[in-house]
């Protein structure tokens, strides 16, 4: 039996996660997510214990701030690099646990490092893009990806 | 009656949303402190008298589990009611947390009615 999550149910995990934590409207099926115009940040939690892998959220500045105001209810404007990178970094944190809840044959304890940020330049984020597990999506903010790799 | 509310994340972010959902509930609250990992906590139940706690699980230098067993041995803060608030959401965790004596558990993402309604519960139950 394939345990796997299918691209369908990360889409609608992830979309629905955005929208309670930080009120925003994703688009999962806008096609290949390009590079944004603004840098990009990235956030990388590792998963271990019943389940072993990783996922990572990467996404515009100008995403990641709309989703720091959002969670603080303060203006975007007065969202610095810091508190965008660390928003982005819980919202990864929370997918983590949302993702593994979904896998039907994790049975035990499962343990999630702290958040690892980092800066993405055009490339890393093209190869990010590129790998088979990322699922891309679309904002007016800028585009997302999400890579989620997971085994028992 | 004067109520205190200690939140323990090793996140700036999921401390001050937490904040947030208390400051917007309808439970009064007077003080709320902050920790950001269970060291930081145990120095402020040591310091100050505390109602409640919020508490996150997975924290550097002291987690949560291990600030729930010094807690559990400790006669002054063992009936200290906590409700836990993690991204981890395993039947497995939750029983663990159970047998170490947490009032609630609230998975990740949570809401304001959520906080709200945990923090009325264990509150008004509180001595």
């Amino acid at each position: 039996m394939n345990h796997r999550l299918a691209a369908e149910e990360i889409d609608e995990a992830f979309c629905a996660l955005c929208e309670e934590t930080a009120f925003l409207l994703l688009d999962p099926s806008c096609g290949p997510t390009p590079p944004p115009d603004s840098p990009a940040l990235a956030a990388t939690v590792a998963i271990s214990g019943a389940m072993n892998g990783t996922i990572t959220i990467a996404a515009s500045l100008e995403l990641c701030c709309t989703i720091a105001s959002d969670m603080l209810a303060m203006d975007p404007a007065e969202i610095d690099h810091t508190t965008a990178a660390a928003a982005l970094g819980e919202l990864t944190n929370i997918a983590a646990g949302v993702l593994v809840g979904r896998r039907t044959d994790c049975h035990g304890v499962c343990e999630f490092s702290p958040p690892n940020g980092a800066s993405l330049s055009e490339a890393e984020w093209e190869h990010l893009a590129s790998n088979a597990n990322t699922r891309g999506f679309c904002a007016d903010e800028g585009g997302a990806l999400l890579a989620l790799s997971l085994e028992t | 009656m004067s109520r205190t509310v200690l939140v323990v994340d090793d996140s700036d972010i999921i401390r001050r949303v937490v904040i947030r959902c208390l400051e917007l509930s309808h439970v009064a609250v007077e003080t709320i402190l902050e920790a950001g990992n269970g060291n930081e906590a145990l120095d402020q139940l040591a310091e100050h008298q505390v109602d409640l706690m919020l508490c996150d699980l997975h924290m550097p230098e002291l987690d949560g589990i291990s600030l729930l067993h010094q807690l559990a041995a400790d006669k002054r803060l063992a009936t200290l009611p906590v409700v836990v608030i993690s991204s981890d959401r395993s039947e497995e965790r939750r029983a663990e947390l159970k047998q170490l004596g947490v009032r609630q558990f609230l998975s990740k993402p949570f809401t304001p009615e959520s906080v709200g309604d945990a923090i009325a519960a264990h509150l008004e139950c509180s001595p």
